[in-house]
């Protein structure tokens, strides 16, 4: 019988509620390279395909890629600078499981990949961990799809285990951080290391839990569904460490532009170019379709600060497709 | 009627020797923050759907948006840290025509978007530029363009493209840094042209070689044909081969995208891919493909994502 892993409380905003820790996710630091992230998939974060929603899976990705980026750029801290998320499979059933692996840490830049996992009922670090090591591919430690024996392999992850009940593959994702001056975050550095909790599981969460649709809960606003515009405001429930708006918040915004163009479809693909930090909101998308495919459509959507001048926040483009069945 | 515009004659690495001429390419830098450049559609860069590949496009983007980059960052230099490319339409007529622009020179990273055109027989450049300016600007003049002219003969939307260089100092491009100032040429047509006639397609003649289609390995050798201003293989031509990788993973598709994050460069080579099947759908599928400097231990150069589509007709 194995013993049980100290739950440690991630010491980030106090007791204050925001948009990342309403999400209820478990975060595991495997070693310095490597980390682990598991949410429950509830229904406030499914997409209208029933499965998880690509602009709270981008969050996901910056979330947990953030722990072995920080541990890596030490003392610098990191700004996302940009985010690609790609799905492989639909994440329907849950838990949403990340696995996440630094590529490389530059001096300029910080690049982590994380494999996208329905964990299907799993749920524990040591199960998973046994799981995904299992999985022909995936169990690298040496470099990004590099295999044990050695061999230029060409088989990743397969998506889909050999077994019932297996992790199913659900997407790739690719992110790259900016690393900046410790003191532009402020005293937060002090508060969150990652190596400290090596080892533990951190976990945010709230009593009671939030149950309404992610939308809601980041008070975004459709402005005008046939051009893609959406808002959300400059609120402290959507700020991150560094005061901006978060990431992965307008991730979210992004898939709900895409969506509003393209009714009926839904957005299993987003890249997103960090252009620069909102200074006043709120912050405001536009889109336009760059192509209609047979079984899939393609949107580009910028995001502004539309009170600061209409500033261009970030650069992104979407694919959608048909949902499920 | 307008005036003609000056040409002359673009800088190249190795005299008569250099694959980016081999497209013959005309480029300008219009403003500062400006470039637009545009190359016949041979045969020689179509892929199997008869229209220019996305790969050749990748390249073809790299070369122009470095020119307003490199204004803005002047005395630096830059390296091209990532590349994306999504199709709107098929690039079957030409010329290609590529129109840059810098959204954010920023202290680490310099941005430029892009839009790629068919241009269907104007190879003026008056009248291409005019053609362009006459078209609707939207936010950072990216988003809102509409594809597609609605006049017979008008330019098509074929892609559109966003573009991140790292800043560098100017000392890693050597005596190339000091002696090229892009500004120098600003207004004027800029010619990379080999004269005469090129021979084979582009692949051929940059070496890609198959080594496993089922697994997307392909090769490139680093040769100077391929070697850019800081001396590594050239950030296009490694474009082309990712798209090489993906295609021959799944034949019968075309790649219409590409998505590129560069992170270290070739040492000793070749430069070898790998791909990985993330989705296949009913008209697409969706690659991941990694590039190895295979003579170096396989150190990571590149990761990429690649959506190829059945091609039409």
């Amino acid at each position: 019988m194995r013993e049980p892993l100290k739950v440690v409380d991630a010491p980030l905003y106090g007791e204050r509620r925001d948009y990342v820790g309403d999400l209820d996710a478990s975060q595991f630091l495997v070693t310095r390279d490597r980390a682990l992230l598991w949410a429950p998939l509830t229904d406030g974060i499914r997409s209208a395909a029933g499965a998880v929603s690509v602009g709270v899976l981008a969050t996901f990705v910056d979330v947990i890629t953030s722990m072995p980026t920080i541990v890596a750029a030490k003392p610098d801290w990191t700004a996302t600078q940009s985010l690609a998320v790609h799905a492989a499979d639909w994440l329907v059933e849950g838990p949403v499981v990340l696995d996440a692996r630094l590529v490389r840490a530059g001096k300029k830049v910080v690049v982590v990949r994380a494999d996208l996992w329905d964990g299907r009922g799993l749920h524990d670090v040591h199960d998973l961990l046994e799981a995904f090591d299992a999985t022909p591919g995936a169990a690298d430690e040496d470099g990004v799809g590099a295999r044990s024996d050695g061999s230029a392999g060409s088989e990743g992850p397969v998506p889909g285990g050999g077994r019932a009940g297996d992790p199913v593959l659900a997407g790739r994702a690719l992110i790259t951080f900016a690393r900046i001056p410790r003191a532009a975050a402020g005293d937060f550095p002090s508060r969150y290391d990652p190596e400290s909790w090596m080892g533990s599981i951190v976990r945010r969460t709230f009593d009671p839990p939030a149950t309404d649709a992610v939308r809601e809960r980041i008070g975004l606003q459709v402005v005008d569904g046939r051009e893609g515009v959406v808002e959300v405001a400059s609120v402290p429930y959507v700020t991150n460490s560094i005061g901006t708006i978060n990431g992965g918040v307008l991730a979210v915004m992004v898939e709900h532009a895409a969506e509003a163009l393209r009714p009926g479809l839904v957005a299993t693909d987003l890249s997103i170019q960090y252009l620069s930090q909102m200074k006043v909101g709120p912050a405001r998308t536009r889109a336009t379709v760059s192509r209609d495919a047979g079984d899939h459509s393609v949107v580009t959507v910028e995001v502004v600060d539309h009170g600061g001048d209409d500033q261009l926040l970030a650069l992104a483009t979407v694919t959608l497709q048909p949902p499920p069945g | 009627m307008a005036e003609p515009l000056e040409v002359v004659d673009g800088v190249a690495l190795i005299e008569g020797y250099d694959f980016v001429a081999d497209l013959h390419v005309l480029s300008i830098l219009d403003t500062v923050e400006r470039g637009v450049l545009w190359a016949p559609v041979t045969d020689g860069v179509r892929s199997a759907a008869g229209a220019a590949s996305v790969g050749v496009l990748a390249l073809l983007y790299d070369v122009i948006a470095s020119a307003p980059a490199l204004a803005a960052v002047r005395p630096d230099w830059t390296a091209t840290q990532s590349l994306a490319l999504h199709a709107t339409d098929w690039l079957v007529e030409g010329p290609a025509v590529v129109d840059a622009s810098v959204v954010r020179a920023g202290k680490k990273v310099v941005v430029v978007t892009a839009e790629v055109w068919d241009a269907r027989g104007i190879d003026d450049p008056v009248e291409l530029l005019g053609t362009f300016d006459a078209l609707p600007d939207g936010v950072a003049g990216t988003a809102t363009r509409r594809p597609g002219g609605d006049a017979p003969g008008d330019p098509v939307l074929v892609a559109r493209g966003l573009l991140t260089f790292a800043r560098l100092p100017g000392s890693a491009a050597g005596r190339f840094a000091e002696s090229h100032d892009p500004k120098d040429t600003l207004g004027k047509v800029q010619r990379r042209w080999t004269s005469g006639e090129v021979d084979g397609t582009v692949w051929d003649r940059i070496g890609v070689r198959e080594v496993d289609g089922a697994g997307g390995v392909v090769e490139l050798p680093l040769i100077p044909y391929i070697t850019n201003s800081i001396g590594t293989i050239n950030g296009g031509a490694l474009a082309m081969m990712i798209e090489r990788g993906a295609e021959v993973m799944r034949p019968g598709l075309v790649a219409t995208d590409l998505s590129i994050q560069y992170l270290s460069q070739l040492k000793v080579g070749p430069a070898r891919t790998r791909g990985t099947v993330s989705r296949d759908a009913r008209d697409h599928s969706v690659v991941a493909i990694e590039v190895l400097d295979h003579g170096n231990d396989d150190h990571v150069l590149a990761l990429a994502t690649v959506t190829l589509q059945t091609p039409p007709g």
